[in-house]
């Protein structure tokens, strides 16, 4: 930020201060780049609650995912959604999207049993 | 099957966020606090925007960045029914409610890892779980 001098930029705000509230922001790959244009990455790595590449979850990786992965030489993927149908007994999941470095992917996922 | 583009996925407190952005701005990014905007005009050159505490101020382009009762976005889309010649009155210009209602609860991870150890919640990041009527989603 502040790459442009010759620009004036104002922020009004309705608040009386900048409140200590709010929920959780997940930020997908789109607006993350805006900030690193800005120069804002390292800042807000700092204050992150976690990196797509910390993710814990591999295990939770279907087999079919991790065949998908070693034949296409994609990089394992961090789980980061799982889909369950709930209205039943026993319950499942559907669906996983997964999530490392430098791509989003959305898995079918298949009943294990 | 490929979904969206580079960089995955972050996630912030949103008052952290804020407080990092709010530390980095440059001297010639100035803020401005308790102004609600009523209205703005659009003049030839520039903007002039109305608040509630009184103060009148000019800008060459405004960003709203209001939320969803936001009043530039309402003024805009009525300005531009009123401009094309629209009934504003059928537009969907203010926010209606969807007839779903949320509801949001905090349990603290370690109340539930006495309680229910093997609960899915505690290894898997982000579950949505769907049934007939209702839709939920849990996290830690």
């Amino acid at each position: 930020m502040g790459a442009r001098d010759d620009i004036d930029v104002n922020i009004y705000e309705q608040a009386a201060h900048f409140a200590e509230i709010g929920a959780g922001i997940s930020m997908l790959p789109r607006a993350w780049d805006i900030l690193k244009k800005l120069g804002l990455d390292a800042v807000l790595e700092e204050v992150a609650t976690n990196s797509p590449s910390d993710r814990p979850g591999t295990f939770a990786i279907h087999r079919l995912v991790l065949c998908l992965c070693s034949q296409a030489n994609i990089p394992i993927l961090d789980l980061i959604f799982q889909f369950r149908k709930s209205d039943q007994s026993e319950g499942f999941a559907f669906t996983e999207v997964d999530t490392k470095g430098k791509a989003l992917y959305l898995s079918l996922y298949l009943r294990a049993n | 099957m490929y979904i969206a583009g580079r960089g995955g996925i972050r996630d912030f407190h949103h008052a952290e966020f804020q407080k990092a952005l709010l530390k980095h701005l440059p001297p010639t990014c100035t803020t401005h606090l308790s102004h609600r905007l009523t209205s703005y005009v659009e003049g030839d050159s520039s903007v002039k925007l109305n608040f509630e505490n009184g103060v009148v101020a000019d800008c060459h382009v405004l960003i709203g960045a209001d939320g969803i009762k936001s009043v530039v976005r309402s003024q805009l889309m009525k300005d531009r029914a009123d401009k094309a010649g629209v009934d504003r009155s059928t537009e969907t210009i203010d926010v209606i409610w969807s007839g779903t209602s949320a509801y949001r609860g905090l349990i603290q991870s370690h109340v539930l890892v006495t309680r229910m150890p093997n609960h899915r919640t505690l290894t898997i990041p982000t579950m949505v779980r769907f049934s007939s009527s209702r839709n939920s989603i849990f996290f830690v």
